[in-house]
């Protein structure tokens, strides 16, 4: 029976030649030791094009109807394998990564990144506090001068030779204490450059930005902003090549600010972390709604795949991979 | 078996694998912790 990815055949079928007529499937993580085909072919002509069927885990929960109850994506496309998906590029038998994600979890082939990119995933939390002691004329802050450095942090910043990954900025410690505080869509600002938001929900409740992680964001200095009446009170953090340091500008007497405390962390993804060069995310994925399949169809897709039942009548669950409740999968065609 | 993968004592995904030991294989640097009862999830802290 001829084997489809999408319209496209994948295996030739007797027929026409060029397909891709082995398969291999995981239903839990493991190691693609890569067929020699494929490695011949990627050295002789630079990559090799394989396809690749990837479903994310399910959402953890099960819960009948409830509108978390999403089924986990579902990816299918060709890919054109290079060296660069090696685990090791240089290894005699190169081998690939695969993460088959339980339920709540992505799953995807990891991508490998420069040998001297940082290996590990890091946080980064600055915090600082301020006092005003507003009487009338304004504003007066006090900010600690502490600067704080991290592992990596020079690739992680540095817009050179090394990608930065910086995927999601979260302000924390973020106090509503400023008495005559108003929050609004201009309350926090983020000034970041490069990198492609993928989503932008960094007002005073969610406090959140994130970028994609293949399209990470040129971190350099992040401005939080308060606001009372027409007047703006602004605090910079600044990267100056070993830590943050801190500055304000603005406010008035309009400020009747008691005392606050606010803080950030960024998350990053270094090249060589656990990001996949390739995912299918899970169910519970706050961009959901960008998945191709409809994380609540009751069909499935590709065969049954992440078939959510948890909607609608009759109820039962399934344990099709990708289902809510259920792991994900992943089949590469070569 | 489901893995909740954990660096720097944080989740960073949930993942299915034959056992803890084969998990701390695939992943190395990661350390990988039983999560059948679904405890934690992506984003989560952990307590390594």
């Amino acid at each position: 029976m001829a084997i489809y990815l999408g319209a496209a055949q994948l295996d030739s079928g007797g027929g026409g030649g060029g397909g891709l007529s082995e398969t291999q499937i995981f239903t839990s993580s493991g190691t693609w030791t890569v067929p020699d085909k494929v490695k011949d072919e990627i050295a002789s002509e630079g990559h090799a094009e394989i396809g690749l069927l990837m479903v994310g885990g399910g959402s953890i929960q099960t819960t009948a109807s409830n509108a978390a109850t999403r089924a986990g994506e579902v990816v299918q496309e060709y890919y054109q394998l290079t060296t660069n998906d090696y685990d090791d590029a240089a290894a005699a038998t190169p081998e690939i990564t695969v993460v088959v994600g339980a339920a709540g979890g992505f799953t995807g082939i990891t991508e490998i990144g420069d040998a001297n990119a940082p290996s590990s995933i890091d946080d980064i939390t600055q915090s600082n506090s301020f006092s005003d002691t507003n009487s009338g004329s304004g504003v007066a802050i006090t900010l600690a001068s502490t600067t704080q450095t991290v592992a990596n942090n020079q690739y992680m910043l540095q817009n050179g030779s090394y990608k930065p990954a910086v995927t999601r900025v979260r302000i924390t410690s973020f106090t509503n204490s400023v008495g005559t505080y108003t929050a609004g869509p201009t309350g926090l600002t983020i000034s970041t450059s490069g990198g492609t938001v993928l989503s932008n929900t960094g007002t005073y409740g969610d406090k959140d930005i994130r970028w994609e992680d293949d399209d990470p964001a040129y971190l350099s200095y992040i401005t939080f902003q308060w606001q009372r009446f027409s007047s703006y009170l602004t605090v910079t953090a600044t990267w100056n090549g070993t830590g943050w340091t801190w500055s304000r500008s603005g406010g008035d007497a309009n400020f009747n600010a008691a005392t606050a405390s606010f803080g950030f962390a960024v998350d990053y993804v270094p090249t060589g972390g656990i990001t996949s060069a390739k995912k299918a995310r899970a169910g519970t994925d706050t961009e959901y709604t960008q998945f191709l399949n409809n994380p609540y169809s009751r069909d499935g897709y590709a065969g049954g795949y992440s078939k959510n039942t948890q909607h609608g009548t009759p109820l039962y669950v399934s344990e099709s991979p990708g289902s809510p409740g259920e792991g994900g999968y992943v089949q590469i065609f070569f | 078996m489901e893995i909740a993968l954990i660096k720097e004592g944080v989740v960073v995904n949930r993942v299915l694998a034959n056992s803890v030991e084969m998990a701390e294989t695939i992943f190395p640097g990661y350390t990988a912790i039983e999560d059948d009862s679904r405890s934690y999830n992506i984003g989560d802290n952990y307590a390594e």
